[in-house]
């Protein structure tokens, strides 16, 4: 590796990592006992059959997916990126963008860090866009880990098919309508 | 076995590899990475899954079949998008929920373009992490380009789901 590595952003902690624990347990305890007081026992039990199957279905694909996760935070080669989504980068620089974004792991206190570290070393911001907007809506482990959980492949593949061109445009938009000049408050600290 | 699990397995046997090889990589560290983030899902996805068939049964289906069924067109689009930016939750609770939706009369491309939004613009983690982390210049155009962009995904949404 010829470039020194960025440095690699604090790892993966959410800040506050109780608080979706407790909201979940909280809203498990309050539907579950709604559910035994207006349909009573034998609905609560039938329910929970049903949601065994869906655990079965869920919970490999997430222990793959965690692992994924690791595997990709450590491997991911930040100072390329940074380098080859530089302002005359042009379209490479959104193609990357767009492959960097989907791929990207972690939750947003893992990718904002790094959006925030492409554009001080001097990515152009479309590129940047281009990587959160994709991020956003192609990030690849929560498509293969939850929504295909959740929604079953085809109704998650139509929502990603849906949402292909939004990563593009807006980075488009905002190099073409929108470009740094415009804004010159961006920190390149 | 389905092609997604496939490509799940593939990925995770092929970066396993790709770390194991890498000069200044290690496995262990990567172990680390993935443990304590299943240390923190655990006690999420277990109750999320739980509550989804709880909170199915107690959803009024034809209230949301009349708002966000398939027969809502994009006005039902829409308001199902403005939950999803509305909706403070990770992947691991709005997923249930939106299975749960769905099993209660909700239309597909009315989630889709729930999810849709909920990813572009969701208001709380605009609040938590792209204004504090990413900077107000830079979460203003990605914001901006949300309002946009999540009706034209819902356009294409409905055209692919009928």
């Amino acid at each position: 590796m010829t470039a020194p590595d960025l440095p690699t952003p604090k790892p993966a902690a959410p800040p506050n990592r109780r608080g979706p624990a407790i909201f979940a347990l909280s809203l498990m305890t309050v539907s579950g006992a709604l559910c035994w007081i207006l349909y009573g026992s034998d609905t609560v039990w039938r329910i929970l059959t049903e949601d065994w199957d869906l655990m079965v279905n869920v919970v490999p694909r997430m222990a793959l997916g965690v692992l994924i996760y690791g595997f990709l935070t450590v491997l991911v080669p930040r100072d390329w990126v940074a380098k080859h989504m530089g302002r005359d980068a042009g379209w490479k620089g959104i193609a990357i963008g767009l492959v960097a974004g989907a791929l990207a792991p972690g939750g947003p206190w893992v990718i904002y860090p790094i959006a925030a570290m492409l554009i001080r070393f001097g990515a152009e911001v479309g590129a940047v866009v281009t990587f959160m907007m994709s991020w956003s809506v192609l990030g690849m482990n929560r498509f293969l880990v939850w929504e295909v959980s959740f929604l079953g492949e085809e109704l998650a593949s139509f929502r990603l098919l849906a949402a292909l061109p939004v990563p593009i445009i807006a980075g488009l938009v905002v190099r073409w309508f929108w470009p740094e000049r415009a804004w010159p408050r961006i920190d390149r600290t | 076995m389905t092609l997604s699990t496939i490509i799940l397995i593939a990925a995770a046997i092929g970066l396993a590899i790709a770390v194991w090889v890498h000069p200044d990589r290690k496995l262990s560290e990567a172990l680390g990475i993935s443990k304590r983030q299943a240390i923190f899902l655990i006690p999420v996805i277990i109750p999320a899954i739980i509550s989804a068939g709880f909170v199915a049964q107690l959803l009024p289906s034809e209230e949301i079949g009349r708002w966000v069924g398939a027969e809502s067109g994009f006005a039902g689009a829409m308001i199902a998008a403005a939950f999803g930016a509305l909706m403070p939750t990770g992947p691991m609770l709005i997923l249930p929920v939106v299975a749960a939706l769905l099993s209660a009369n909700a239309g597909d491309a009315q989630m889709m373009a729930l999810l849709n939004a909920w990813m572009m613009m969701n208001v709380q983690r605009l609040l938590l992490y792209d204004i504090p982390l990413a900077g107000g210049s830079l979460t203003m155009r990605r914001f901006t380009l949300g309002l946009v962009l999540t009706p034209v995904a819902a356009v294409l949404g409905l055209a692919i789901v009928g």
